[in-house]
């Protein structure tokens, strides 16, 4: 075993939430209102009901070996080549999702905030830091994100409740105006934006000690934090409404730029960069921790943080070189990660999942002949 | 041994970069914007700037110079312009708090959307400023001018817009993603409040004007400049300012003479509430406009027996008149002269009715120009002040 580390159901549920959060709350209700216009939290609602199919999946697929990872499963199911393969195939989806979230966080963070600051170094501060916490590995990482949990949730209810006096009702109507087609796209977009992104959490199942609680906290951690973010989208649009929602490249920080409570307290949107900095850095934390542990199971090697630094660079040039700029980021965001999401956390898991129910059935079924022979 | 030094070159490492602070201002090293001017040149922008002298403002000693200084420059873009003042501004221009930015005459006749943009995508500006457009003079000169009470103007036309817009109900407050909002939407155009410079005009940007007890020179806001798309096209007079704030629910208190016998009686509006409805009848959109407001006795210059509710009912007749002539006068104002759809409806029908909306979007302006609508005023006098009767009938000889 190369993770030691066990963590509750309760933490998991943690982390799930925080990592549906994630990254999902800067761009998710420009991305959705860009399609969906004022429906967009019909849109984004859908998108959380489809997303619990997924969930079902990854659910499924976890129990059929309780005590492996996806990585580990892959060979057990698929042999040596094949389920290797496959593994890379997967772990390379994540190699990209950190070096995006890194990305992110880059291009956040220099058009908003700090504005004169290299790129390279804020990526590479960020990522020193989740380095840190991947090599005191899984146990601290969640104990971590539950430390920080009533802080986000606090700043979250904060951050809603100053709003409400802004909210205008006309904003969200006319309700269904442009038909369902518009939401269905826009819920399309946002399966891959967070919730397929959740396949990481195969990696990081196993180690849950309460196996019967797992099913509900993944459930729930899920259902949360897709609510939340519907919340949000919601809040965009009543407060700014649809046009201004799409036209901003990061609506939620500017309707923390419009909160105003007499005067008194205002130029508060720091605070929501606060939320989104905590909950991608256990989003990049998780993705960064899954990639090198599954790498080293791939590889056979005793011990994961041999792979970190060697990661990290990796992570950092993808990062860097990935994008020449901001629109081919968006552009990448719109059209391809979806399809990209859909292919490797969606079809793969659904591949591996069918023959490795079928195996186990012949596994039982040549058990029970030798045994009547 | 070998553990404790790597333990401490990591720590030496973290403090280098734990330091923070990349790319720190300090407070003496900028030059914080309450507001700004834009006007049009011949191949560009005159931008001028407003900036707090903050010695002057939070120091114990004053040593006699201006709270305010302004500069200007001149550029292609707005972007341009402001890093131009460079030139003239000893410190970095930092926008974070500006309260206050106008807009020239000739320029908003010509289009603000060019410059809206600039406002809308620098990450140092928020949307709590206030956009006003300047009458009769650039948008340089207001605000060259020293304001009397409050030490910065910017402050002064901030508060003055919002109180104003609480207690006359003449002007309104537009903010940045307002104003965008209407300019993209087809069924609303947008509205700025104007603002002028009064009295002697060559005193504003000096420091004396301020030491009179009656100021020179001063700033004045008034009347809605009405725009279509993001073009100035002409001014609505008080009163139907005054019906556009009715019609779009902007009313909090405002004050409303209605004529009785030989005299007028002031009514204080308390409270307003108005709602707009659109249906299409006989295949032709049609608005019909309801009106709740109550009001108090606010001041009694004729002859009147209070004490009647008979003649409180005429008052509250003439009231409703009052306010209903406003509205009606600011809607076939606006539908005669400027067709442009200032007051929203063509939005009223979008969100009522979402498929006919898209018959008329094309040409609303049309519509609109042709548009029927009915008011209908519910006003209520609820208190007549802390003394009943008036004393003006005993003073009759």
């Amino acid at each position: 075993m190369l993770e030691k580390g066990k963590i509750s159901a309760f933490d998991f549920q943690v982390i799930v939430l925080v990592f549906t959060i994630g990254s999902s709350i800067l761009v998710g209700p420009g991305l959705l209102a860009r399609f969906a216009k004022q429906d967009a939290w019909m849109a984004s609602s859908l998108a959380l009901m489809i997303s619990v199919s997924f969930v079902f999946l990854y659910i499924r697929l976890a129990s059929l070996y309780p005590s492996l990872t996806f990585v580990e499963c892959n060979e057990k199911i698929l042999g040596k080549w094949i389920g290797n393969m496959v593994s890379i195939l997967f772990l390379s989806y994540f190699y990209y999702l950190s070096s995006g979230l890194v990305r992110e966080i880059g291009d956040f963070l220099t058009t908003q905030v700090l504005v004169e600051t290299p790129i390279q170094m804020i990526m590479i501060m960020f990522l020193l830091i989740s380095l840190f916490g991947v090599r005191l590995g899984l146990e601290v990482i969640c104990r971590t994100a539950v430390i920080f949990f009533p802080w986000i949730v606090g700043f979250l209810l904060m951050w809603f409740l100053f709003l409400i006096p802004e909210i205008k009702l006309v904003h969200i109507q006319p309700i269904f105006e442009g038909g369902i087609v518009p939401i269905i796209q826009g819920s399309y977009h946002s399966l891959g934006l967070p919730f397929l992104e959740l396949a990481i959490f195969l990696m990081i199942s196993p180690y849950v000690t309460e196996k019967e609680s797992v099913k509900k906290a993944f459930y729930r951690g899920t259902f949360i934090g897709g609510i939340i973010l519907s919340f949000l989208v919601t809040i965009s649009i009543l407060v700014m409404g649809a046009e201004f929602t799409a036209r901003n490249t990061y609506p939620s920080y500017i309707l923390g730029k419009k909160i105003s409570i007499g005067e008194f307290v205002q130029r508060i949107e720091i605070i929501v960069a606060i939320i989104w900095l905590f909950t991608i850095y256990f989003k990049l934390t998780i993705c960064y921790y899954g990639l090198a542990l599954g790498l080293a199971q791939v590889f056979k090697l005793n011990n994961y943080k041999i792979l970190l630094f060697p990661l990290a660079f990796l992570i950092i040039s993808l990062a860097l070189f990935s994008h020449p700029d901001i629109v081919h980021f968006h552009e990448f965001l719109d059209h391809t990660w979806t399809p990209l999401s859909l292919t490797i956390c969606f079809f793969l898991p659904l591949f591996v999942y069918v023959i490795g129910v079928i195996r186990k059935k012949r596994a039982i079924e040549n058990q029970s002949n030798t045994e009547n022979i | 041994m070998k553990k404790k030094w790597k333990i401490l070159m990591f720590y030496i490492v973290v403090l280098c970069l734990l330091t923070g602070c990349w790319s720190r201002k300090e407070l003496n090293e900028i030059a914080i914007v309450t507001a700004l001017g834009i006007d049009k040149s011949e191949d560009g922008y005159i931008i001028s700037v407003q900036i707090i002298n903050p010695g002057e403002i939070a120091g114990k000693t004053s040593t006699g110079r201006t709270e305010v200084v302004r500069f200007t420059a001149n550029a292609g873009t707005v972007f341009e312009a402001l890093r131009e003042l460079t030139t003239d501004v000893p410190r970095k221009l930092y926008l974070a708090h500006l309260r206050e930015v106008v807009i020239g005459e000739p320029l908003a006749k010509e289009g603000i959307g060019k410059v809206l943009d600039f406002l809308s995508r620098d990450h140092e500006l928020r949307t709590d400023f206030y956009l006003t457009v300047a009458k009769g003079s650039p948008a340089s000169e207001i605000l060259n001018v020293q304001t009397a009470l409050e030490k910065i103007p910017a402050n002064k036309l901030f508060s003055a817009l919002e109180n104003s817009e609480k207690n006359w109900a003449r002007t309104k407050t537009v903010k940045l993603d307002e104003l965008i909002d209407s300019i993209v939407s087809n069924g609303k155009e947008p509205v700025i409040t104007g603002i002028y410079v009064y009295g002697d005009h060559e005193a504003g940007g000096d420091f004396t004007n301020v030491q009179n007890v009656s100021p020179n020179i001063g700033l004045r806001i008034n009347q809605l400049a009405v725009f279509k798309k993001d073009k100035l096209i002409g001014w609505l007079n008080e009163d139907a300012s005054k019906g556009f704030n009715y019609i779009t629910d902007n009313i909090k208190s405002t004050v409303v003479n209605v004529p009785c016998q030989n005299g007028k009686v002031s009514i204080e509006t308390v409270r307003s509430k108005t709602s707009v409805e659109g249906k299409i009848e006989n295949g032709k959109p049609k608005i019909h406009i309801t009106i709740n407001s109550e009001g108090n006795i606010g001041e009694v210059q004729c002859e009147i027996d209070l004490s009647n509710q008979e003649s409180l009912h005429k008052l509250e007749e003439e009231y409703q008149n009052n306010i209903k002539d406003k509205v009606e006068e600011a809607i076939l104002n606006v539908q005669e002269e400027y067709h442009s759809d200032i007051f929203g409806f063509g939005e009223v029908f979008h969100r009522s009715d979402p498929k006919a909306w898209k018959r008329y979007e094309q040409n609303w302006d049309e519509e609109f120009s042709n548009l029927e609508f009915t008011v209908q005023v519910e006003g209520k006098i609820r208190r007549l002040g802390t003394i009943t009767e008036s004393f003006q009938n005993e003073t009759r000889e």
